[in-house]
């Protein structure tokens, strides 16, 4: 694999990687800076054999963790050990993030699946514009580049739609991006002809619609990929259809309506508080209706609430801003504004004393959530009552 | 000859920016980062598609990106000298 780096001024590199690799086989962390660094620093560490733990300085809750806890040393690391290559870090149900151990082989074999998916295809340049903090990233933006054969690695810290249609106009291109690139893209007044690329979407279900305008447009095609953090990759979808195709190695049932998924992508580990083994099949919130090797997603059966594929819990944020002084209950809900790019957003109805500054939200969100942009709006309202069950209520 | 005022609102409304005002969204302001604004790189993106939209401006690099989303007041500047040009 050759990595191209291009340069905020649109300059282009080619970055030889370190190959005096030493074998260290302990957790390290990498500190998720920018993709250039990351791409330097991630793939001598991940051929040697060392051990990855990747998450997002940004998040408090984990960096006070990681300085006050040495992975090496955790009750259970030994049997989490066994082969074990990254671990990722992702929102956990109750707030806290979870950790996923990933084995050698839940990465290779999901690398094998993808590249099932996009066989049919000749590739000679993978443009990346995800990053790779998330195991969404350093599956299809590096492990797949550095499986597939002869294949040119692009890379770039942030594009413009413009720069990406540009990469992407290149013959026989994979380009591994997010819903908020598609969108974009499918509002440009220009369309060029993209035939000879694939773009992969993942972290967040497209809208028909959008696919639709898209692929158009652009006579391209879309891959949609589903699943999480614990488990892998589960589905994709080719197009516009609703129904969701279990991914090579991937068996999928309907558990209580919920989606069921044995795979050998699922961690084996994971680090809840304290490190658990995981059992399959692993049992999910989505609520599906399976049909063969298909599901169409129906919903979810627990409160939290998807923003860009990360969970992200109302009652943990509802908590955290209840700490603030000047607020005396707080109600968070899901609002779908379809005309934005991040069309996930929630609205934050406050029952306070005083106006709060928004940056003081903004602090305490991203203490729990790092990185990951929560767009959200403030309204305030004279009383949050709660009802006899406790659920808050609104009046108006 | 856009005014800053048309610029500031079509931001507020692209963005759906709903708790601030024009008003509080000073000139000089920077859009960008933790001190200013706080939008991200995802609103960049957005910015870009509202500015070819409602002003019938294009820009095509991050680079460039950088220097005219510093403020209102300097994406004011260039939408009016592109206008122009």
């Amino acid at each position: 694999m050759i990595f191209e780096y291009i340069n905020l001024d649109a300059s282009r590199e080619i970055i030889d990687l370190e190959k005096n690799l030493t074998i260290t086989p302990k957790w390290n962390y990498i500190q998720t800076s920018n993709k250039l660094d990351f791409i330097k620093s991630f793939i001598p560490k991940y051929l040697s054999g060392e051990k990855i733990v990747l998450f997002d300085a940004n998040h408090k809750q984990l960096l006070n963790f990681y300085n006050n806890n040495n992975i090496n040393d955790l009750a259970g690391i030994d049997k989490a050990n066994k082969n074990s290559k990254i671990l990722f870090f992702t929102s956990g149900s109750s707030g806290f993030p979870v950790g996923a151990f990933k084995s050698k082989d839940n990465l290779l074999l999901e690398v094998e699946s993808l590249k099932k998916i996009v066989a049919n295809r000749d590739i000679k340049r993978v443009v990346v514009s995800v990053p790779f903090v998330h195991i969404y990233g350093i599956l299809a933006g590096l492990l797949l580049p550095m499986e597939l054969d002869n294949v040119t690695l692009v890379v770039k810290e942030d594009f413009l739609p413009y720069e990406l249609l540009q990469e992407a106009m290149s013959e026989d291109t994979l380009v591994i991006t997010t819903p908020v690139f598609i969108k974009a893209m499918a509002k440009l007044p220009e369309s060029k002809d993209l035939s000879h690329s694939l773009f992969v979407s993942s972290t967040a279900p497209l809208a028909l619609e959008d696919v639709a305008t898209f692929e158009d447009k652009y006579s391209s095609s879309i891959v949609q990929l589903f699943g999480s953090t614990e488990t892998g990759g589960i589905a994709y979808k080719k197009g516009q259809t609703t129904e969701w195709t279990a991914l090579p190695f991937v068996e999928i049932q309907s558990c209580d309506d919920k989606l069921s998924v044995k795979s050998p992508f699922i961690s084996n580990y994971l680090l809840n508080e304290e490190i658990v083994e995981l059992e399959q099949p692993y049992i999910t919130e989505d609520i599906v209706e399976i049909k063969n090797n298909t599901f169409t997603l129906i919903g979810r059966s627990n409160k939290l609430i998807k923003i860009a594929g990360k969970r992200i819990s109302a009652t943990l944020i509802e908590n955290i801003l209840e700490e603030i002084p000047e607020i005396n209950k707080a109600i968070v809900s899901l609002v779908y504004k379809k005309e934005l790019l991040r069309s996930e957003q929630i609205l934050i109805t406050l029952e306070a004393s005083g106006e709060v500054d928004k940056r003081l939200i903004k602090e305490k969100i991203s203490q729990y959530y790092g990185i990951i942009t929560i767009p959200f709006n403030l309204k305030y309202v004279d009383k949050i009552n709660s009802s006899a069950m406790g659920k808050k209520v609104i009046f108006n | 000859m856009i005014k800053i005022e048309d610029v500031k609102t079509k931001i507020i409304e692209g963005l759906n920016l709903e708790d601030i005002t024009t008003d509080e969204l000073k000139d000089d302001m920077a859009l960008f980062g933790d001190e200013g604004l706080g939008l991200d790189s995802v609103d960049a993106i957005e910015l870009t598609l509202i500015l070819e939209k409602e002003f019938g401006v294009k820009i095509t690099n991050m680079a460039e990106a950088e220097n005219i989303f510093a403020s209102s007041a300097s994406l004011t500047e260039y939408i009016n000298n592109e206008k122009n040009s």
